[in-house]
């Protein structure tokens, strides 16, 4: 059998080395030498993380990159759960409905960027009309030009791009909950509210857990295209998350070193919810057997 | 039918259903809007109050797209990068995700936390080094380069995608055709990967689509307009003021339909999938 476990698993493991380890030992090691395009750099030591964490733009970077993960988090929760208790019921028209609501998940993030800078237009887009139409002409808002409106757009387009994976867990989780607890709390008199608070919430504890640091892993590490095209981390760097910026400092102002470090802050910190996510898995899988 | 109505809701049943029917209109507006502007012309793209339904400029808008200007081009080259990334991707993963449902050994447990913390790897990391790794092989603006990335990042997911699904497979069927003399190459893929097939497609869905929305790797690798896949194509009429917005819609439309068909196609079992990899671990 170990013959056959080297040839069934020595490629992919191979390939797993040279397209994530070795990368990650490399941006670790641009992240340690001199901020130059210039081949062989100087060893600098932790001179890169010093200047990146003092740069004077640096809270506000780290603020806007948990903001934009907390505001995912917290809104496709909350619009997941919602969605999902509407939907898990039996309608006319459920399977419409649920496609309906898994399209987000399919437009592909560019093709979104697109749809939503043409609604946000703030001279033609849709969402300006409509706000117009019910504050009699009076409102118009200045979706991604002006300053915190520019990351809470950009955080609802990914809340959008992310909700059917909320909806999708969160659906998974109510139908994990035995239609016995509920049968007890009505004979036990609760009304709808307390079933929701006593029986709904605590059956979804778990999903809340692993969608909470699935999203926290995704957002906080993906958070680039949309950001990258509709707004460039502006205006005034106020929508520009840690990624973005790695992003910037490598291929527009060619500082390798200023970007690996960023980039190896941005590993850090997925590492951080990567191993609490893998916990909880470990636990679960203890439980179920 | 399933029982799955929630408990209590009484006569208010009608009200929750208008509820979710204007929930889905909100969520589906960006989708019809893209649809809308991409069937009208481009005089009615942009008429302020805008239109609510289109007036009909499909025909023209649609030839423009497909016969003056590069979208067919890009289409295929993002078809051929999804497609043969998808294909690299499962020759390395099927054989792995085989290897991690049937053998026992040492170190299979850590091999299978790095699978999973490999999902979670910020692209970035990877594509900092990965750039100038294309560069020094003369790699770069071929779509060999993401080819080869794109398989790599799929990885990770779609070994446990197969695991998983594999997993359903009874180990009884492996030992009786051991039994028989077939070899393990003959019964992984002869045999259980038809068994596991729906798992199998899920999983390649799932790298055709990652690759077919892969945009951070190509934008700093593929820079002659040739070589563009979709993405990039895409996101070059981003802030570009030239062309119409209902031209821009329509490609935008016409780079969105293959992975929202796709998408339906396998809705639920890739929802399964999905399921089953958290709660499985």
């Amino acid at each position: 059998m170990n013959r056959h476990l080297v040839l069934f698993l020595g490629p992919c493991v191979a390939a797993l080395m040279a397209f994530f380890i070795v990368p990650v030992w490399q941006t670790f090691v641009m992240s340690v030498h001199a901020d130059t395009m210039a081949p062989n750099p100087a060893y600098v030591g932790l001179a890169n993380y010093i200047a990146v964490a003092s740069d004077r733009n640096f809270v506000r970077l780290m603020t806007t990159s948990v903001l934009y993960t907390a505001g995912n988090v917290i809104f496709v929760w909350l619009i997941g759960l919602g969605i999902a208790l509407l939907l898990n019921r039996n309608f006319v028209g459920r399977g419409l409905v649920r496609a309906a609501f898994i399209v987000p998940w399919a437009t592909p993030y560019v093709a979104a960027s697109l749809i939503f800078s043409l609604m946000f237009n703030y001279d033609v887009g849709i969402l300006n009309y409509l706000l117009g139409l019910l504050s009699y002409g009076q409102l118009r808002i200045d979706y991604l030009t002006s300053c915190p409106n520019a990351l809470i757009s950009l955080t609802g387009i990914s809340v959008w791009k992310l909700l059917p994976l909320g909806i999708v867990m969160m659906l998974t989780g109510l139908q994990s909950i035995p239609e016995t607890q509920y049968e007890a709390a009505r004979v036990d008199g609760a009304t709808g509210l307390q079933r929701f608070w006593f029986v709904t919430l605590p059956g979804l504890r778990s999903t809340t857990i692993t969608l909470t640091l699935l999203m926290m892993i995704w957002c906080f590490g993906r958070s680039f295209t949309a950001i990258y095209l509709l707004t460039g981390g502006g205006p005034a760097g106020c929508s520009e998350t840690l990624v973005l910026k790695s992003y910037l400092q490598m291929f527009q102002l060619f500082k390798p070193a200023t970007a690996a470090t960023l980039g190896v802050g941005v590993l850090l910190i997925s590492l951080v919810f990567a191993i609490a996510y893998i916990m909880v898995l470990a636990v679960g899988s203890r439980k179920n057997g | 039918m399933d029982e799955t109505r929630s408990p209590g809701e009484g006569g208010w049943g009608w009200l929750a259903t208008a509820l979710t029917y204007a929930v889905a209109l909100v969520i589906s507006l960006p989708f019809l809007w893209m649809l809308k502007t991409a069937t009208e012309s481009s005089a009615a793209s942009t008429a302020f109050p805008p239109n609510l339904l289109p007036d009909g400029g499909f025909f023209e808008t649609f030839e423009t797209i497909f016969f003056n200007s590069k979208l067919l081009l890009w289409l295929w080259n993002s078809f051929v990068v999804s497609a043969v990334s998808t294909l690299l991707a499962l020759a390395l993963a099927i054989p792995a995700a085989y290897a991690l449902s049937r053998f026992r050994f040492w170190g299979k447990s850590g091999v299978s936390v790095a699978i999973l913390s490999a999902q979670m790897m910020p692209p970035i990391v990877l594509i900092i080094p990965l750039y100038t790794f294309f560069i020094r092989f003369g790699l770069a603006d071929s779509l060999w380069s993401v080819i080869i990335a794109n398989a790599a990042f799929a990885l990770p997911v779609i070994v446990w995608m197969l695991k998983t699904s594999f997993d359903t497979v009874p180990f009884e069927i492996d030992e009786a055709a051991r039994v028989d003399g077939a070899s393990w190459f003959h019964i992984s893929l002869l045999i259980v990967v038809p068994l596991a097939l729906p798992g199998v497609i899920a999983a390649s869905i799932f790298a055709f689509l990652n690759s077919w929305d892969e945009f951070l790797l190509a934008r700093t690798l593929l820079r002659s307009v040739d070589q563009w896949v979709g993405t990039i194509g895409l996101s070059s009429f981003m802030g570009e003021n030239a062309t119409p917005w209902n031209e821009v819609m329509a490609i935008a439309l016409a780079f969105t339909v293959p992975p929202v068909a796709l998408f339906l196609f396998i809705q639920k079992h890739f929802v399964s999938g999905l399921g089953s990899g958290a709660v499985k671990g």
